[in-house]
């Protein structure tokens, strides 16, 4: 039959892409349908491009080990350059209260074989030699995690799945998921009409509206975040820098040299700014430019380039939500990456082909367990 | 007469002797420089004062800086390479590559940038925006997505959204 599929995901981006390679490489029979004209169009392409396993919640440490082992070996594996460099992640502590959150972190992180340690102000100072001393006590750091281009990655598993057959559909808008007696059977679109027994949800900031369209509902609502790139310049810092400090106006923010040379950074806004603005605003810059001088003073002199406002699909309890919808026999959720959808996506993309081929691993079923879409949503991730 | 003059303050000095010319280039005379003044308030821009005949002096809009021969026509035509021409200077991409891609069936410019590095540089896209789009048109593809330009127009130090200035410019 034409226009028939094992299975339609919905959303090119960064966990639609990946998810799309995995299955293609299971052999089966892949569509992909996109909003947009190509591929990470949507929150992917405004990822700034960390890629860490140290997180604190067992399920995301799995993913993304997984996803960072992905990372890191595409360019030899597959050939395409995304841009990886191994620099590791440095969460900096200037105050007893972020000594002991991270401290508190590491005996949990530590447990699941990551390679993290703490290191004092001297030690630190010696990974990033352009830290301000200045009432620095140390933090966490490891060197095993990393960074890589999002849209480069995004177009790497793109072209990688269309050359084992998955078929992609963009500037095409979901107008329907088919169901018949509580069972998925296909999508429908502004433009066509596809048959699938199975269709994911890896709509990202869209998850809502994706899953309403066939009368499920998703607790993922997007909040604003804004990032920017700077002028290239030489290499002087290897690290992700992560200060978690709450201060007025923003929560933590982070910012990292990428192998172009160009500095990249966000920061996250206190309170939140929930929906779905993409316009940038003129408040961010001043923000995260005062607090990033302050921790690095060498920073003053480079060059702002770009910057840009994207969604963070954000869920009650911070953790993603990977499962089978209770309602809808065969529609499958892979959403609420809570703004880490570019790290952990080549994980979730290999968990949701095992899942859809049925060959999921005692490893799988605990990940799962824990992103279930129909958990209580009770807890809350240590560090986001 | 006093021609404002933008090049090297060693390029010229009092008692030179300099070529003149019209709006069109056209050489006047050659006359002597009798002063070069440098005011603050015209930034690096030198006022030149020369000494010319009356009839040539109303005319002269400028004094010649390169050799004659720049100017003068090849002796023969230089035969067309349009695929080498740069269309992204800031990222050194080329016309042939822009083309190879939509040839390839690339229709959104933002998945161009991507793979091409055009229009990621200090410019945003406002220099090869424009000649990438004629690319697509000469390829006879009417339909294709513009990429999305975003600020900052022109690069700004982080000190200056800071408050706190630049390095080696002074504290703002």
């Amino acid at each position: 039959m034409r226009n028939a599929y094992d299975v339609i995901i919905l959303g090119a981006g960064s966990v639609g892409a990946p998810a799309a390679f995995a299955l293609a490489q299971a052999g089966l029979k892949t569509l992909v349908i996109d909003t947009a004209p190509s591929v990470g169009q949507g929150s992917n392409k405004a990822a700034i491009g960390g890629i860490r396993a140290t997180h604190s919640d067992p399920a995301k440490i799995r993913l993304g080990l997984r996803s960072l082992e992905v990372f890191s070996t595409w360019q030899e594996t597959y050939g395409d350059d995304i841009e990886w460099f191994r620099g590791g992640y440095a969460f900096v502590a200037y105050r007893e209260r972020e000594e002991k959150i991270l401290k508190d972190l590491l005996a949990i992180q530590k447990p699941y074989g990551l390679n993290i340690d703490w290191l004092g102000s001297n030690q630190m100072r010696e990974v990033i030699p352009d830290l301000n001393p200045d009432g620095l006590i140390g933090g966490t750091f490891s060197p095993d995690d990393g960074s890589a281009s999002p849209m480069l990655s995004a177009h790497a598993f793109y072209t990688q799945a269309k050359r084992l057959g998955a078929e992609f559909r963009f500037s095409e808008t979901p107008t329907e998921i088919l169901t018949e007696r509580g069972r998925v059977r296909g999508v429908r679109t502004d433009k066509g009409q596809y048959a699938a027994p199975v269709v994911v949800n890896a709509a990202g900031g869209r998850a809502a509206q994706v899953a309403a369209l066939a009368d499920v509902n998703v607790p993922v609502r997007p909040d604003c975040h804004e990032a920017a790139i700077t002028e290239p310049v030489a290499r002087f810092l290897r690290p992700m820098v992560v200060d978690i400090r709450p201060t007025a106006g923003s929560s933590n923010y982070y910012f990292y040299q990428h192998i172009t040379g160009q500095i990249i950074f966000c920061i996250t806004p206190s309170p939140s700014i929930w929906g779905d603005d993409r316009r940038e605003t003129s408040r961010f810059l001043p923000m995260v430019a005062q607090r990033m001088i302050d921790l690095m003073p060498r920073l003053r002199g480079i060059r702002v380039r770009r910057t840009w406002r994207e969604l963070y699909p954000m869920t009650p309890d911070g953790s993603p939500i990977v499962g089978w919808s209770q309602e809808v026999e065969g529609f499958l959720l892979a959403v609420g990456m809570c703004g880490q959808g570019y790290m952990l996506g080549p994980g979730v993309g290999e968990l949701v082909a095992r899942m859809v081929q049925q060959t999921l691993t005692p490893s799988d079923r605990e990940v799962l367990g824990y992103l279930a879409p129909d958990r209580t949503y009770a807890g809350q991730e240590k560090l986001k | 007469m006093t021609i404002p003059f933008e090049f090297p303050r060693d390029k010229v000095k009092a008692g030179d002797r300099v070529v003149v010319l019209d709006t069109i280039g056209t050489v006047l005379d050659e006359v002597e420089v009798v002063a070069v003044k440098a005011l603050k308030a015209y930034d690096r821009t030198l006022l030149v004062k020369v000494k010319a005949p009356s009839g040539v002096a109303r005319r002269i809009a400028g004094i010649r800086v390169q050799s004659p021969h720049v100017t003068m026509p090849l002796h023969a035509p230089v035969p067309r390479r349009e695929d080498d021409a740069v269309v992204c200077r800031c990222g050194r991409v080329t016309a042939a590559e822009i083309r190879a891609l939509v040839r390839a069936g690339y229709r959104d410019i933002n998945e161009i940038k991507v793979v091409s590095r055009a229009a990621m540089g200090a410019c945003g896209g406002k220099n090869c925006g424009p000649l990438i789009q004629r690319i697509f048109r000469e390829e006879g593809v009417p339909d294709f997505t513009d990429n999305t330009r975003r600020p900052l127009f022109l690069e700004v130090p982080l000190g200056v959204f800071a408050g706190v200035g630049e390095e080696g410019e002074g504290d703002a």
